[in-house]
């Protein structure tokens, strides 16, 4: 049922995409220099593959669910954990299954980007990659939450809830989480902010690492919790040393600040020259802010300017005095508010602009570093492209996938 | 020898057993034997190490078996199981003989014995019961513990089936396993077992064979178990 799905949910993502992206393309034909915005895979692959994020956040959490549940439902569990087959290798066995599952429920991706690329449609394969490896860590988050979910219910219909409760939760995080700092700090731990980088191009080592640990950790609560003659008191020991070492380890993860920008228009990094003079900076760098969380100058300083700045220096000390006001009761109020300090050493400077163009002379100036000269980095062509499938991808999606996942449930089912 | 030395398991205020010492001597059948709530299934599932117990200890020979070293002893397989409902039986008795290393000529002799050749195919969600009972009984068969326990093994049998599954169940004893037997239909455990265990309340209402159990009752010789049940409970 959820490869029935998943195809014509996938499809119609893809077909709205390169509609839109269509749409958007018109003018660049025309006007050549409209085409540099024009990025397919912010157009077409992440909003396709967004649709399929919702499947398995969704809908696969009942599929792994039912590995466990079906088999402590129908006594193959106490048969299967009596033979010489060990625990640890039969839930081996269960992940590699539902990873094969994850790779099924992922092939309508796969066959829009396929479709797009025999359309003429432009891939550019480390960013793309990069997000497959995300959708790959972030369905066996889902798998680990499951299957955990369903060890410790009593019935599969209590794992769902516990499951789509942790799922579903990270939502509601994000959206908490809006001004307040703590929550903010908390909703790092969501499951849309571990898929969130791989998303925008970014392999990031501490994310990487993080669901690593997280996987690791859930699935070892599981085999604790899995084995029902093993006493209460023997699983929360187990348990808190887990959860110990998952504390320890998950911390330890921060200090990985290695990322690598995958993207075509290396978006997240300043150019080779700026990120070579920045390296040249030994000293301690930090910056103080005076912005609102939602105020745009924020984000905007935060896009062009601060997440570079750490991927350079990661020692970067950020600190926002206004992170926990509201930007309706501090504006006009505060004198301060707008402006950003910037420390460097016993050196300090302050600006009120967001833009490279004038935050970089600050620095180089603070830091007592030749401005570096401009390599003239190529500038991103843009792939603007008009597609007109005259059906393909429809029949693609809503005839030829459920049909095809009509005739496999069915050949199963006589076998 | 099976031994177990005064295994308690409480639910709450409930004594699901209490205190229970038994001897099972090797290659022998034993039968446990009680009504339902006795505390039959729960005593297999903590020989078999898939219930916790409270106290008490289970030993083979002079080995203390832990809660995790039980498997390597016993195997047991309970009542009214579907294990692997969606897949055929012959993929589900493959993977048993699989896993259990047991030779292909075995696998096909035990399908013989029990008569399941016809229903290979069919899914096990959709066997009857004597088919379902049949089946587990195979699974049990391919397993390589030296201490195998059924529960209720003639449940959902006609007589013909009894009459099969007894002797095949006796060649497997004198092949060398030890078998344990939950019961509840007394004739059918009069017929297979060389000892009886019974059960009553989670209590051990008496142990032996039957003329052991026809003394401790103090019944005539010849009283069936059900006289020898009804006099020690």
């Amino acid at each position: 049922m959820l490869l029935f799905l998943t195809g014509p949910l996938a499809g119609y993502s893809f077909i709205q995409a390169i509609s839109l992206y269509g749409e958007a393309s018109r003018p660049a034909l025309v006007t050549p220099q409209m085409a540099a915005g024009l990025n397919p895979f912010d157009g077409v692959i992440i909003p396709t593959y967004g649709s399929l994020y919702l499947a398995l956040t969704l809908l696969f959490p009942f599929v792994a669910i039912r590995m466990i549940s079906g088999d402590k439902d129908s006594g193959a569990l106490h048969l299967l954990l009596q033979t010489p087959v060990r625990p640890g290798a039969l839930l081996a066995s269960k992940v590699v299954m539902l990873s094969f599952a994850l790779f099924l429920v992922e092939l309508p991706g796969f066959l829009a980007l396929f479709h797009w690329r025999l359309s003429g449609g432009h891939i550019y394969a480390p960013e793309t990659l990069c997000l497959l490896f995300g959708h790959f860590l972030y369905g066996l988050l889902v798998i680990a939450i499951s299957l955990f979910a369903a060890t410790v219910s009593e019935t599969a219909s209590t794992a769902a809830l516990l499951a789509l409760a942790c799922t579903l939760g990270s939502w509601v995080l994000d959206f908490a989480a809006g001004g307040n700092s703590w929550l903010v700090k908390i909703s790092g731990l969501s499951l849309t902010a571990a898929l969130k980088p791989f998303e925008q191009g970014l392999l990031q080592w501490n994310v990487i690492v993080g669901i690593v640990i997280a996987v690791a950790g859930l699935l070892a609560l599981t085999l604790t919790w899995w084995h029902p003659g093993r006493p209460l008191a023997v699983k929360f020991s187990r348990s808190a040393a887990v959860l110990l070492a998952f504390i320890v380890l998950y911390a330890v993860s921060h200090f990985l600040t290695r990322s690598s920008d995958l993207t075509e228009d290396q978006r997240h990094s300043f150019s080779p020259t700026v990120n070579a003079a920045l390296r040249q900076i030994h000293e301690p760098v930090r910056v103080t802010l005076y912005l609102a969380p939602e105020d745009p100058r924020l984000m905007d300083f935060d896009h062009s300017i601060l997440a570079k700045l750490r991927r350079v220096l990661p020692r970067t000390e950020i600190v926002n005095r206004e992170a926990s006001q509201a930007l309706l009761f501090k504006t006009g109020e505060d004198p301060n508010y707008g402006l950003i300090v910037y420390e460097i050493g016993a050196r300090r400077a302050e600006s009120r602009s967001t833009s490279p163009e004038e935050v970089l002379p600050l620095l180089w100036s603070l830091a007592a570093i030749a401005p570096p000269g401009s390599d003239n980095p190529v500038a991103y062509p843009g792939y603007p492209l008009v597609v007109n499938s005259s059906g393909r991808a429809e029949f693609l999606f809503y005839v030829f996938w459920p049909a095809c996942s009509f005739a496999g449930w069915f050949l199963f089912s006589r076998r | 020898m099976l031994r177990v030395e005064n295994l308690s398991k409480r639910y709450g205020d409930l004594h699901a057993l209490d205190r229970i010492s038994l001897e099972v001597p090797r290659n022998s059948v034993t039968g446990i034997i009680g009504p339902n709530g006795a505390g039959k299934a729960t005593l297999l599932l903590g020989l078999a190490g898939l219930l916790p117990i409270d106290s008490g200890s289970i030993h083979w020979g002079d080995t203390i078996l832990s809660a995790n070293t039980r498997r390597h002893i016993t195997f047991y397989v309970e009542d009214a199981i579907q294990p692997h409902a969606l897949l055929s039986v012959e993929s589900v008795l493959r993977f048993y003989a699989s896993v259990f290393k047991r030779e292909k000529a075995l696998l096909n002799g035990t399908i013989e014995r029990l008569a399941l050749r016809d229903s290979l195919r069919s899914r096990v969600s959709i066997l009857s019961k004597g088919t379902a009972k049949r089946f587990l009984i195979a699974i049990g068969l391919l397993s390589t513990q030296p201490v195998l326990m059924l529960d209720e093994p003639f449940d959902g049998l006609d007589l013909k089936q009894t009459l099969q599954v007894i002797p095949l169940l006796r060649e497997i004893s004198a092949a060398g396993r030890t078998l344990v037997l939950s019961i509840h239909q007394l004739r059918d455990a009069e017929r297979i077992c060389d000892r009886f265990e019974l059960l009553d309340n989670g209590r051990l209402a008496g142990s032996g064979t039957l003329a052991e159990l026809q003394a401790i009752a103090g019944g005539a010789q010849g009283a069936g178990l059900e006289e020898i049940f009804l006099a020690l409970t």
